[in-house]
C-alpha cells in the first residue's frame, strides 16, 4: 500500500522520472541475464546518473536525489514481494534492476558535490546495504533468493 | 515573546532553510546533541496564534530549557501551559492549543524527561490536529502546514528513538519493545494523514509541488518506521512471527 503510493506520487513530480528512467536504463548489450547471472556488477556499469531537480533540471538538490533513491528503494521492496519471487527461483530481473538502479543513484549522490550531511551518509549507506545484498547474492549464490524471501 | 525566543537562541542554530520547496515559513532549528544528531525546527507563528496566552506559556517553557533554567522553573512554565490549555478547551479555542502543543512537543523532544513523554506530547499535538482536520476546520495551505509540523515532530522523534532505543535493540529488552509499541500506536492513530489510493490515483496536474512532496514525506516516514520495527522484531526475537510478516506486507505492499 505505502510503496505503490510512493512510486505513483514520485512519478507525478517534474523531472524526477527522467532521472529514474536513466537509473533503470540498460547499458549497450546488457540483458536481464547479465543482471541476474553470476557476474558481480562491474563498477563501470554504475555510471553516472544525471540527477534532475524538480525546479531546475540541471541544478538538483539533495532532496531531489533522495526522491529518486526512494523510488528505487520502493521498487526493490515491491519486486521482492512479487509472487514470482519464490525462494527457489532465480533472482527476478526486476529485483536486480532495482538493486543496480539504487547503486547508480548512490554513486551519483556521492559524486554530485552535495554538501555532506550525516543524514545523507546514512541514507546512502542503507541503500547500498540493501542493493549490495542482492547484487552480491547474485554473485555468491548464482542468483537464488535464499535469504531475501525468508527475510521478508 | 517570539522575538525573544528568536534572538536568544542564535547560538543553537544548526542550519537555516530558506526558499526551499520543503520550507514554507521562516524557521530555526534547535537540537540536543545528547539525544540525536537532528534538530527540531521551530517556526515563526502567525500573529494571531503567537499572541494567545497558551502559546506564550508554551514559548516560555521552551525558552526556559534553551536558557538552561532549572527544572523547577521549567515545571512552573509547564504548569502555566496546562492551565492555559484547560482554558482553551473550555472555550473551544482548538487552533491556538494546537500550535502551542507543537511547541510543547518540541520542548519534550529536546528537553523533556523521557522519550515516552516526548511521544505522549507529540500524540497530543497529533490528536488535536486530526480533530481539526476531521471537523473540516482547516483546509488547503493550513492543512498542509499542520501536516508539515506533524512530520517535523515525528521525524525528530523517530531519530531520537532510533539513536537511543532502536540501535541498542535487544540490549534494552522489554523497554525497547514497549517503546516501539508506543511509537507504533502513535503512527497508527495518525493514519488519516496518509493519502488514500484514490487520492494518489487522482492527483490533479495543477496540484502544487509542495503538496505532493508533503504526502511523499508522510509515506516515507511510515515506510521507514515499519521497516525498522520489523528489523527490530527480527533481531530481538531472532525470528519475526508470521503475523509480523503479514502485517508488514499489509502496510507496505
Amino acid at each position: 500500500m505505502i510503496l505503490g503510493r510512493i512510486c505513483q506520487l514520485i512519478s507525478h513530480l517534474p523531472n524526477i522520472p527522467d532521472a529514474i528512467y536513466e537509473s533503470y536504463r540498460r547499458f549497450n548489450g546488457e540483458s536481464d541475464s547479465d543482471l541476474s547471472g553470476s557476474s558481480f556488477l562491474p563498477s563501470d556499469r554504475l555510471g553516472n546518473v544525471a540527477l534532475r531537480g524538480m525546479k531546475s533540471p540541471r541544478q538538483p538538490k539533495i532532496s531531489d536525489g533522495a526522491l529518486t533513491l526512494l523510488y528505487c528503494f520502493s521498487q526493490l521492496l515491491l519486486s521482492l514481494q512479487h509472487p514470482s519471487s519464490s525462494p527457489d527461483s532465480t533472482m527476478q530481473p526486476d529485483i536486480a534492476r532495482s538493486a543496480v538502479a539504487l547503486s547508480r543513484v548512490c554513486s551519483s549522490l556521492e559524486s554530485g558535490g552535495f554538501k555532506p550531511e550525516k543524514t545523507v551518509g546514512l541514507l546512502i549507506k542503507r541503500s547500498l546495504f540493501w542493493a549490495g545484498l542482492f547484487t552480491r547474492a547474485a554473485h555468491l549464490r548464482n542468483g537464488t533468493l535464499r535469504t531475501s524471501q525468508s527475510f521478508l | 515573546m517570539w522575538q525573544e525566543l528568536w534572538e536568544g537562541c542564535t547560538s543553537r542554530i544548526l542550519r537555516r532553510l530558506r526558499n526551499s520547496t520543503w520550507c514554507i515559513r521562516e524557521e530555526e532549528l534547535f537540537g540536543n546533541p545528547d539525544r540525536s544528531h537532528t534538530g527540531i525546527p521551530v517556526f515563526n507563528p502567525t500573529t494571531m496564534h503567537g499572541s494567545a496566552p497558551v502559546y506564550r506559556s508554551a514559548a516560555a517553557l521552551f525558552m526556559s530549557y534553551v536558557r538552561n533554567q532549572s527544572v523547577v522553573v521549567q515545571r512552573m512554565y509547564l504548569g502555566n501551559y496546562y492551565h492555559a490549555a484547560r482554558k482553551c478547551i473550555e472555550h473551544s479555542a482548538v487552533p491556538e492549543l494546537i500550535y502551542a502543543s507543537c511547541i510543547v512537543a518540541a520542548f519534550s523532544l529536546i528537553g523533556g524527561e523521557s522519550i515516552s513523554e516526548a511521544m505522549e506530547k507529540t500524540g497530543m499535538f497529533a490528536h488535536g490536529a486530526l480533530l481539526l482536520i476531521q471537523q473540516g476546520s482547516i483546509q488547503g495551505d493550513e492543512l498542509l502546514w499542520i501536516e508539515n509540523l506533524w512530520q517535523n515532530l515525528v521525524m525528530v522523534l523517530y531519530y531520537i528513538h532510533h539513536e537511543t532505543v532502536g540501535c541498542r535493540g535487544g540490549a534494552m529488552g522489554r523497554r525497547s519493545a514497549d517503546s516501539f509499541v508506543q511509537l507504533d500506536g502513535l503512527l497508527d492513530n495518525c493514519t488519516p494523514f496518509l493519502p488514500s489510493d484514490i487520492d494518489v490515483a487522482t492527483v490533479p496536474v495543477s496540484m502544487p509541488l509542495a503538496a505532493v512532496c508533503v504526502k511523499v514525506t508522510t509515506l516515507s516516514i511510515y515506510l521507514q518506521f515499519y521497516f525498522d520495527y520489523f528489523l527490530f522484531a527480527r533481531s530481538s526475537w531472532n525470528e519475526a512471527s508470521q503475523s509480523d510478516r503479514t502485517r508488514l506486507r499489509g502496510i507496505l505492499v
